[in-house]
């Protein structure tokens, strides 16, 4: 399998359409196959590249090459240390757990304070200090990437510092509806309960994706209770404040605007500059301030974008050999605004649509039927199955979890109606632009589950 | 309750309570020892709700009865009375009295109904149920344990696994860069496939082995491991999971083979290690022609380079490997012993083996080397 892998890399290298893509393909490497996976593993910095741009093709011209369907996974090479169970799963440090270790990102150390986030970092730095004595629960929330995330990491990288003896536990609402289904499923929800309330600091993210699983808020809530009746210090983050969580049980809702509730606004410009350098400088690199001005004044609102902007001028500038100027950094900015390679996923699919439509994301992945979301629904599902070639069943994971049948149905009836009108064609080809260009639309807000 | 029992069988039991009561205290009767007298002796338990003790302690009663005290607290009371015997007696208010000599405690207790039920060994047939000599089972702990993981999210990688299989007892344990086997022809093995037990209670029941010598019995029920060692009873739940199959990374042939003496070996990956990289201490091995040329590099500390004398003739190769995982395996072996290295290449999984112990096999990846 590793000299058929190495053949497709060699392969794809000549095709290669940009610095980076030739990077990435000279720098994957084989790991490990199991008669139907194989796996390749990349450095970090150009794992989010082949993942997007490289995997599909990898995959198809290595199947063809077997004689049989191979599914390649590929990820980041964190260590050298080989590993005698490449397939068994590990944990992603971005998602749940997290090793906090020396290398953690997420720490206070890191993040940069601006009057943007100045009350909420030092609230999360007095929970940190003294968990369960001030601001119980502490109740975080704003628009994606803005460091809500950074913040409840970094009180759990505190607290095991300061407080060795107290347990912390960081996790997503995701990840704490898993725990739920698992426990029932394995009739272990006493051993849950009892682990959960063992712990001193309880650190839930992403909140909002509880919304309609009344189970997993329920136990939620008993846990809650008890912690918070013992003193035990709970934190919380969501894309918006507690009384809008109108999804949410409203117990739920009341007792997480107990404490306080502070949001997370977007950095300004000064800030932007400010995390831009400290970033670069976590990376070993040296960002001229003109440079970092030109990517600061030219990202979206989230940090998230901002890094993706200076991964960007890293890799060009490490790869293309040269130094960081500011006429690179204008390079990267303009070719990010077009939109040159912006890839197409289904996430930038449903942002396209939802804002062209005039609604949220979350109305096409939501079970709501009105006329209006059904159509965009239904646009966004053709996209998806027409430009991405994306599976009917993924397809309907994607969009709140629908049937794949549903997914078929509305690609069947788009595809009807284009024929017989002009005008849909017509937006569906401006659409389709949208998405590949950086245009049209705002980050989404909502979180994604990647499957 | 009121009994007599001596300091040496008070301390006993409630060393091993120590490491199992919980710590983090979420119930607060788990923090409690739950001492029950009988007609004639008396029964000390402990628990977590993962791991049950039971120890049995000859004891001379007056009343019957039960009650609870803090594990912790007891202990240290215990510990400090002179050799002797020991008066132990509850009141209504579940207070326990501790009394030598002139020295008188009072202890707060709980409710002992509070405390929660432990689950009793099954009546099952042999078959479910293995004798084994408790050195030899303690070795077989000792050798594997430190292989395990401590990564609660791998959980079926944090504890020891026990599976049956071509007639033999194999006790594995891997953290997914080594893996540690003992394989023995035990008699009456039955355990189901792949029952795992978690770390903390390998640990446990290395304390209950310690210093132990004859048979003990280990119980195999559903969910639940029981060891029955003398007058002490654990019973461990198992882990939830399913260990990884672990046959196809065990190389059966090996391209090179070197022998090599394991002190001489040790002195020299601990001396070069100094100046390996912190965290994953990588060293490098070059084998060549009667030897083995040891070197680290760590570019703000400097370079160590060491050669040591070894059985080898192949083909002059380097591989790379975490000095400390290397050096946890030799150091469970007398430095007179041998080691014999069996290696593909050095991006494969490369064996371990002392012909001493020739029921031992350790597994390494090696790291790649930039």
């Amino acid at each position: 399998m590793r000299e058929q892998v190495n053949s497709v890399l060699r392969q794809l290298r000549m095709q290669a359409r940009s610095v980076e893509q030739e990077a990435a393909l000279g720098a994957l490497r084989y790991v490990a196959h199991d008669g139907e996976r194989c796996l390749l593993e990349v450095k970090p910095l150009l794992a989010p590249l082949a993942k997007e741009q490289l995997l599909p093709r990898i995959q198809a011209l290595l199947s063809e090459l077997v004689g049989r369907p191979v599914r390649v996974h590929i990820r980041a090479a964190r260590s050298p240390q080989q590993e005698l169970f490449p397939f068994l799963p590990t944990p992603e440090p971005e998602e749940g757990e997290g090793a906090v270790g020396a290398s953690d990102p997420y720490t206070f150390e890191h993040f940069v304070v601006g009057p943007s986030n100045q009350f909420a970092h030092a609230a999360a730095l007095a929970v940190a200090r003294n968990p369960g004595r001030h601001y119980n629960p502490l109740f975080l929330y704003g628009a994606a990437g803005l460091g809500k995330t950074h913040l409840l990491r970094a009180i759990a990288h505190a607290v095991r510092e300061q407080h060795p003896t107290l347990e912390v536990r960081y996790l997503t609402a995701d990840t704490f509806m898993a725990e739920v289904v698992y426990a029932i499923r394995r009739d272990r929800l006493q051993h849950f309960k009892t682990r959960f309330h063992r712990i001193d600091v309880l650190l839930v993210d992403d909140v909002q994706l509880l919304a309609g699983r009344e189970r997993t808020q329920e136990e939620l809530f008993h846990i809650f209770n008890t912690l918070h009746e013992t003193g035990k210090q709970i934190a919380l983050a969501a894309d918006r404040p507690p009384n809008e969580l109108l999804q949410l049980d409203e117990r739920l809702r009341n007792r997480f605007g107990w404490g306080l509730v502070v949001d997370v606004q977007p950095p300004d410009l000064e800030t932007r500059i400010a995390i831009l350098q400290r970033k670069s400088h976590l990376e070993g690199v040296d960002l001229p301030y003109d440079a970092a001005v030109i990517l600061a004044e030219n990202a979206g609102p989230s940090v998230r974008e901002l890094h993706g902007l200076l991964t960007r001028l890293l890799a060009f500038a490490s790869l293309s050999g040269t130094e960081i100027t500011t006429a690179l950094a204008q390079k990267v900015v303009a070719s990010s605004a077009k939109g040159v390679d912006r890839p197409v996923t289904i996430e930038r699919i449903q942002e396209v649509v939802a804002s062209f439509f005039g609604l949220r994301v979350q109305d096409l992945r939501s079970p709501r039927r009105s006329r209006a979301i059904a159509t965009a629904r239904q646009i966004a599902m053709y996209l998806c199955r027409q430009d991405l070639g994306a599976s009917f069943p993924y397809i309907g994971q994607c969009f709140g979890g629908r049937d794949h049948t549903t997914v078929i149905h509305a690609v069947t009836a788009i595809e009807r109606r284009q024929a017989v009108d002009p005008e849909l064609r017509k937006v569906i080809q401006s659409l389709r632009g949208m998405a590949r260009s950086g245009e049209g639309s705002e980050p989404s807000p909502w979180k994604t589950s990647s499957a | 309750m009121e009994c007599r029992m001596t300091k040496d069988d008070l301390l006993g039991a409630l060393y091993l309570a120590q490491g199992i009561v919980d710590r983090r205290v979420t119930l607060p009767v788990l923090a409690h020892v739950l001492i029950q007298v009988g007609n004639r002796d008396a029964t000390i338990l402990a628990t977590d709700q993962e791991i049950g003790l039971r120890r049995r302690c000859g004891a001379a009663v007056t009343k019957r009865g039960a009650a609870t005290a803090n594990a912790r607290v007891l202990y240290e009371i215990i510990r400090s009375l002179s050799d002797g015997e020991i008066e132990l007696r509850s009141d209504e208010r579940h207070h326990l009295e501790v009394k030598q000599g002139k020295s008188q405690f009072r202890i707060v207790g709980i409710e002992p109904s509070e405390f929660p039920a432990m689950p009793a060994v099954p009546d099952v047939k042999s078959k479910a149920q293995l004798s084994v000599d408790a050195e030899v089972l303690r070795r077989m702990l000792e050798l594997t344990l430190f292989a395990a993981s401590s990564d609660e999210a791998r959980p079926a990688l944090c504890g020891v696994c026990f599976e049956r299989r071509d007639g033999l007892l194999h006790v594995v344990a891997s953290d997914g860069h080594r893996l540690s086997l003992v394989s023995r022809a035990l008699k009456g093995v039955r355990p189901e496939p792949g029952v795992i037990l978690p770390r903390k209670a390998v640990t446990e029941m290395m304390k209950v082995l310690d210093g132990l010598s004859g048979e003990v019995q280990l119980t195999f029920g559903s969910g639940v491991v029981f060891l029955t060692a003398g007058d002490v009873e654990l019973a461990m739940r198992t882990v939830q999971a399913d260990f990884p199959s672990y046959e196809a990374v065990i190389p059966r042939e090996t391209a090179h083979l070197l022998t090599i003496a394991n002190g001489p070996w040790s002195q020299a990956l601990r001396r070069v290690a100094v100046l390996a990289a912190e965290q994953t201490h990588p060293v490098r091995l070059t084998f060549d022609a009667g030897k083995v040329e040891l070197s680290a590099r760590n570019p703000e500390l400097g370079e160590a380079h060491e050669e040591v004398e070894a059985n080898y003739s192949g083909e002059t190769f380097t591989i790379g490997f975490n000095a400390r995982y290397l050096l946890d395996v030799l150091s469970l072996f007398p430095g007179d012993s041998t080691v014999e290295v069996g290696l593909q290449d050095d991006e494969s999984p490369t064996v371990f083996r002392v012909p001493e112990e020739p029921e031992f096999l350790y597994v390494l990846m090696p790291m790649r080397l930039s």
